[in-house]
């Protein structure tokens, strides 16, 4: 299966353990990354989602595909800046990558294009903060700033 | 006239009296909370030989139970399904997560203190409360309905600006 990835993927192919090939590629080539493993038969999407590398100043992308014939999970991922994110969508790809994409510029502020509802309010109604899955959002605080919390003092025997 | 307002009290008390024993619960499950339920209702704890019974529509309910924390986007919609809910209504907090947040204290998406924005009849602590707990807060509302205290919906009616000024500053409406 890895010789079969390493045949369509312009990028870093690694076989982590069995049934496990991590695929690391550069953003211009995610979307037909997912287009070329959609064709070997990794036909399910399972996770897109993002990871914050603040000390690096990236995001990374993270797409958990599945095939069901050969039962083979691929992770293919791809850095992006950190300032004005952006990366494009999957939904003609993958259409289940809808509210992933959603979620991606909820959580992370990464803008969608092709996706008509990204950056519209999904979960978090009326939000006016930084997104809250970056690292530099600090939610203790806008816990204690914006929710009451009751002051009971707490004794133990 | 006193002894018409004092036959009112009567016929208030009698209500009461009888209501305890036919409470409809709302199945209005916000959150984890909610898999305690179903051995409550059903045939091991059996909530129904109190006369409480799960039912679908808010209109018909008389408890709100709220199962668990409760997030921005839940609150809007609790709300409005307990202002569709006809008097009197009772609200109980299910959960150290509506009493305090519970191990959501630190989130950013949780509001900590149900009763500021709904006014809550009954607590049950524990995270999770068993079945036991949760009858055992349901026999506390019987009580206090049958004395009279349960008055948390016209303390609603009555602190309305207050609850309202709450709910606008958490949902930014």
């Amino acid at each position: 299966m890895v010789e079969e990835i390493k045949r369509v993927v312009i990028g870093e192919v690694v076989e982590k353990r069995p049934q496990r090939v991590i695929v690391k590629v550069e953003k211009e080539n995610f979307a037909s990354t997912l287009n070329a493993l959609k064709a070997l038969s990794f036909n399910r999407l399972n996770l897109l989602t993002a990871i914050d590398f603040i000390k690096e100043n990236q995001f990374e992308i993270v797409a958990l595909v599945y095939s069901d014939e050969k039962k083979v999970m691929s992770i293919v991922k791809a850095r992006i800046p950190r300032d004005n994110p952006e990366i494009e969508t999957l939904i003609h790809i993958y259409p289940n990558a809808f509210k992933y994409e959603v979620e991606l510029g909820e959580m992370f502020g990464i803008r969608v294009i092709g996706n008509p509802d990204s950056m519209k309010p999904f979960v978090l109604e009326g939000w006016g903060d930084l997104p809250p899955l970056r690292k530099d959002f600090d939610s203790i605080k806008y816990a204690t700033e914006h929710y009451e919390s009751r002051n009971v003092e707490v004794k133990y025997d | 006239m006193e002894l018409q307002e004092t036959l009112e009290e009567g016929y208030v008390e009698i209500l009461d009296h009888l209501r305890k024993r036919s409470l409809w619960m709302l199945h209005y499950c916000t959150a984890c909370g909610a898999i305690e339920l179903p051995p409550t209702i059903t045939s091991r704890f059996d909530a129904e030989r109190f006369g409480i019974a799960p039912f679908v529509t808010s209109r018909q309910s008389d408890i709100l139970l709220v199962t668990g924390y409760i997030n921005i986007k839940t609150l809007r919609r609790l709300i409005t399904v307990y202002e569709q809910m006809l008097p009197p209504k009772y609200v109980i907090g299910f959960g150290s997560c509506t009493i305090n947040g519970g191990i959501y204290w630190d989130s950013y998406a949780i509001v900590k203190r149900l009763d500021l924005y709904l006014p809550v009849d009954v607590y049950i602590a524990g995270c999770m409360p068993t079945p036991m707990a949760v009858l055992e807060g349901f026999r506390t509302l019987m009580k206090l309905i049958d004395e009279g205290k349960a008055n948390g919906w016209k303390k609603y009616q009555e602190n309305y600006e207050y609850y309202k000024e709450n709910q606008r500053k958490v949902l930014k409406w």
